[in-house]
């Protein structure tokens, strides 16, 4: 058995048997990863073996304070190593995630109103709302297909030439899978003047990065990702990039660890990483990061490639042959190279909450449906008119969100098997027959729930409280 | 169940990491004594066991409907309710934000809060700089004054208050001092800041674990406006702590962050936020973290504060009539043991004639004890304890610039958890008399650009052999 196919019975939470509503019960299949990912058991083992030498970091002369320190300061190495970040222009900040690291970055760089930052339509809301507080956004736009018009991005490059403070695209589409041609992306943003960030949170689970050289055309300027996408779901994320940049003249963030010198009315601020990383950070985040990349470099990439490959080539050839199921984005069950294991779906006649609590209460499985913090994005995959549009919108000022489009998406994870797609097949094979139980929406959010059913059991829940020693 | 004084006695056992033992400079193995936990808690078992049950059912929240992030979703929620009720918060009228850390959660008060040109805010000279420098960015600032034992001036308070009567937007104080544990009387500061028209923030990292809090209801004279609180000081250092708010507050500012999970419905040129606590909550959230803060506060609602508080003040009189009778010792802030019941047990003290980071070298590398020396990011109020005159301040901030720490002034700090006892003060005192006496055999030399000490020739620490961050990977 090679290391990925091992890797299965490390997820943690692998074996966890869901209540159906048939009666029965059946280990619950994730097929959410997109969105986040459970840990592997090594690297909870990892945790908490750190747990044993935790103590706070930034210059403490304890004994564990020093391993804590050290942890830290590996675990950035890693991280920074696994993005091929310049040892000496780059910097790697710790963040919460994703979303905390492009608001970061939006605080840091010298952003003025009339500046221009160049997004694409197929973004993550966190990946175009911090921009425009902070500048004039323009955004590229995509192709029929989902795909970035990279014709239309470089048009406007050269329409907006010299306006342009940054490109801010995102490595993969968190809805379609679309991968984008980063550095591609980055040699036009780089001959027009401009620098580049990559929101890597959905490409760096599943494609290397290389962030390449200062200088280099091709080079990715910013980088940020989160742990929680990447089997370390332990509430740390990553902003990379180089220091020059991210040395604004005050910190984001103020408090304790980023000053040297604090008078009554005076601070002198310390040198980055730390001055961008206030207040006590999430040691044990860092760690989980960093072994879980550990884990990914073990089983390599062409492994992992090669195994999404396979089986999202299995899942579009079985979904293309569900009646009523049409994909969004890239169907193509050949070439794979430029889309990840992400797969977003309608099927006719069944709105997206319907088939997600179907999979969910008689599946056992865990998909998503909705919009994907990318409305623009699904409005425009789904053919959705302006006029149409604005009527969605008006609705959502009124919080009636019931009505909204959406889509259901199933994604990939290193362990997912085709056993994994099976279940979510069949059962979607079922729904197009119709053969499920009834649901009532929510009248506010559509949410579905199992009409004339209890909730969750609560026998079946997770109690917080902790055990008390005896 | 066992009554709350023999629960606290069998957490000792339970804490993460307690039988370590380290290698020290007489070739020695010891017994690893941690006295830093004001600085930060390790975690205790049922906290870590928790968390590795949670995980087992992790899944993104956010309205997934799978089972898994049904779940999350209710455990996230729960856990907000049991931060909530454990600083009675007003359910109504305030709301539990779920940040990184202390730092954040004053950071995005500062961020949101409705400042007015020209007013001010009230904080003190005994701050944290995380209680601080984020009101400064915002508005003009003014430090209550000291006594000269390092506790708060509440007639400099009330001549302040009443200075600025009517021009107050937020008065923000620590519930207890990071260097000296002095506690302040935050039912009364509240009130007097209220009468002002000033809403109230307490920040409450040092606090949380060891005192009860009350943030009382909305209308009350005591009410709390702003509470902010560290996971990582409660025995759950898996990077969350919250920000306890008033609603109106946050929900007629535009929100910190921007990005998934805070909004309803994005249009090309415009937003509709989602109602709190989500539209406050940028991204996927540290459900972990928030999990092992909810587990931590059980454990200690299920000791209860008259036992914490008993064992506090124990260690507290045990700790300062020990250090009392170490020859050439100097406590900073109050330092009668028969009087403890207005300090927490955070002890910062000097050695006569001893540089503070050269104490804490010895210390860590000849009796395995972990304390924290320095400034402990108080400056202002080390400047003050310390009373170091104004001129040799401005020597050492030019000699800081140029990146030589070797006469920072500073103390000492020893700190107790809920899992410490007497030995630990033992241990900690017996090592102070001998490096007082001189009985120490290492040779230690300073690191300028840190200004700490380690010992010469010998790494007997050997960190990263110790522990190394490579997974196991599956066999």
């Amino acid at each position: 058995m090679s290391l990925i196919e091992r890797l299965r019975s490390e997820v943690v939470g692998i074996d966890i048997q869901v209540p159906l509503l048939s009666g029965v019960t059946r280990p619950y299949v994730s097929l959410d990863n997109a969105s986040s990912t459970p840990t592997l058991r090594p690297v909870a083992e990892k945790v908490d073996e750190f747990m044993r030498y935790y103590s706070n970091v930034a210059r403490g002369t304890g004994f564990k304070s020093q391993i804590s320190s050290w942890a830290y300061e590996e675990s950035r190495k890693t991280i920074a190593r696994h993005i091929n970040a310049d040892p000496d222009a780059d910097t790697v900040i710790i963040t919460r995630n994703t979303t905390d690291s492009l608001n970061r970055l939006a605080a840091l760089l010298p952003l003025k109103s009339d500046d221009i930052v160049l997004t694409t339509r197929m973004e993550h809301s966190s990946n175009y709302l911090p921009w425009r507080r902070h500048a004039k956004l323009v955004q590229a736009r995509c192709n029929p297909d989902g795909s970035l018009d990279v014709d239309d991005y470089a048009a406007k490059l050269k329409e907006h030439a010299g306006k342009i403070a940054l490109v801010a695209v995102t490595g993969a589409s968190n809805v379609t899978g679309w991968v984008n041609p980063v550095h591609h992306l980055a040699r036009l943003a780089h001959g027009a003047g401009a620098r580049i960030c990559v929101d890597a949170a959905q490409v760096a689970p599943h494609r290397p990065i290389d962030m390449r050289k200062p200088g280099d055309p091709e080079r990715l300027d910013f980088i940020a990702f989160s742990g929680h996408k990447a089997y370390a779901p332990y509430g740390a994320g990553i902003l990379a990039g180089d220091k020059s940049m991210l040395c604004a003249s005050e910190p984001a963030l103020v408090g304790g660890g980023v000053a040297d010198i604090v008078t009554p009315h005076s601070v002198v601020w310390r040198s980055l990483p730390s001055r961008e990383e206030a207040g006590t950070p999430t040691v044990a985040g860092a760690v989980a990061m960093a072994a879980a990349i550990g884990i990914l470099q073990a089983v390599g990439w062409e492994a992992i490639i090669q195994h999404e490959a396979e089986l999202t080539r299995y899942a579009l050839t079985r979904l293309l042959r569900i009646p009523g199921v049409r994909i969004h984005g890239k169907t193509d069950t050949e070439n794979l190279e430029d889309r990840l294991g992400t797969i977003c779906f309608s099927l006719d006649g069944k709105p997206s909450q319907l088939v997600a609590a179907v999979l969910a209460y008689e599946a056992g499985v865990g998909a998503r449906c909705g919009q994907f913090c990318a409305h623009p994005y699904i409005f425009a995959l789904l053919g959705i008119s302006d006029a149409d549009a604005e009527k969605l919108y008006a609705n959502a000022s009124c919080g009636v969100l019931a009505d909204m489009p959406g889509v259901v998406r199933a994604s990939f994870g290193l362990y997912n098997n085709r056993a994994d797609v099976d279940v979510l097949c069949d059962c979607l094979e079922a729904i197009a027959r119709g053969d499920h139980a009834e649901y009532d929406s929510d009248p506010r959010t559509g949410e579905r729930r199992p009409r004339g059913r209890p909730g969750l059991d609560p026998a079946h829940y997770l109690s917080l409280a902790p055990r008390l020693p005896a | 169940m066992a009554g709350g004084g023999e629960l606290l006695r069998r957490l000792r056992a339970e804490l993460v990491g307690i039988d370590t033992r380290v290698l020290t400079l007489s070739g020695e193995m010891r017994r690893y004594v941690n006295l830093d936990n004001a600085a930060s808690t390790p975690v205790l078992r049922p906290v870590m066991a928790k968390v590795d049950e949670f995980l087992e059912y992790y899944a993104n929240v956010h309205r997934g409907q799978g089972y898994k992030s049904v779940v999350s979703s209710r455990a996230y929620d729960e856990a907000r309710e049991i931060v909530a009720r454990f600083v009675k918060a007003d359910p109504c009228r305030q709301t539990v934000i779920f940040t990184r850390n202390t730092t954040e959660s004053t950071n995005k008060l500062a961020r949101i809060f409705p400042f007015r040109p020209g007013n001010v805010v009230l904080t003190t000279m005994m701050e944290h700089h995380s209680n601080d420098l984020p009101w400064r960015r915002r508005s003009r600032v003014i430090h209550i004054g000291l006594r000269d034992d390092g506790s708060l001036d509440l007639d400099d308070y009330r001549r302040k208050l009443a200075e600025h009567r009517g021009h107050i937007d937020l008065v923000a104080v620590t519930g207890a001092s990071n260097v000296s544990g002095w506690l302040n009387p935050t039912g009364l500061l509240a009130r007097l800041a209220h009468e002002t028209g000033a809403r109230f923030a307490l920040d409450a990292a040092q606090l949380a674990a060891h005192r009860p809090i009350d943030m009382r209801p909305f209308d009350h004279p005591e009410h709390i406006n702003f509470l902010s609180i560290s996971g990582h000081k409660m025995y759950a250092p898996y990077g969350t702590g919250a920000l306890v708010a008033d609603r109106d507050v946050l929900e007629n500012s535009e929100p910190d962050l921007v990005g998934g999970g805070m909004v309803d419905m994005v249009a090309l040129d415009d937003a509709w936020w989602r109602e709190l606590p989500e539209r406050e909550e940028a991204g996927t959230p540290d459900i972990v973290g928030a999990v092992a803060l909810a587990a931590a506060i059980r454990l200690l609602e299920a000791v209860g504060w008259d036992a914490i508080i008993e064992h506090e003040e124990r260690l507290s009189r045990y700790m300062l009539e020990k250090l009392r009778s170490t020859p050439g010792t100097i406590i900073y802030g109050q330092s009668d043991p028969s009087d403890v019941r207005g300090r927490l047990g955070a002890f910062s003290f000097n050695l006569q004639g001893m540089q503070h980071s050269l104490v804490g070298a010895i210390l860590s590398y000849e009796g395995g004890i972990a304390v924290r020396c320095g400034c402990f990011c108080a400056h202002p109020y080390m400047l003050c304890l310390l009373k170091v005159p104004p001129d040799q301040a401005e020597q050492v901030r030019k000699e800081i610039r140029a990146h030589d720490r070797s006469n920072i002034p500073g103390a000492v700090r020893a700190s107790v958890g809920i899992y410490n006892d007497e030995s630990d003060i033992d241990a900690l005192c017996d090592c102070l008399k001998r490096i007082a006496a001189g009985d120490y055999i290492g040779k230690y030399a300073m690191h300028k650009e840190t200004g700490n000490y380690l010992p010469i020739g010998a790494d007997v620490f050997n960190v990263d052999r110790r522990f190394t961050i490579d997974p196991r990977l599956p066999g």
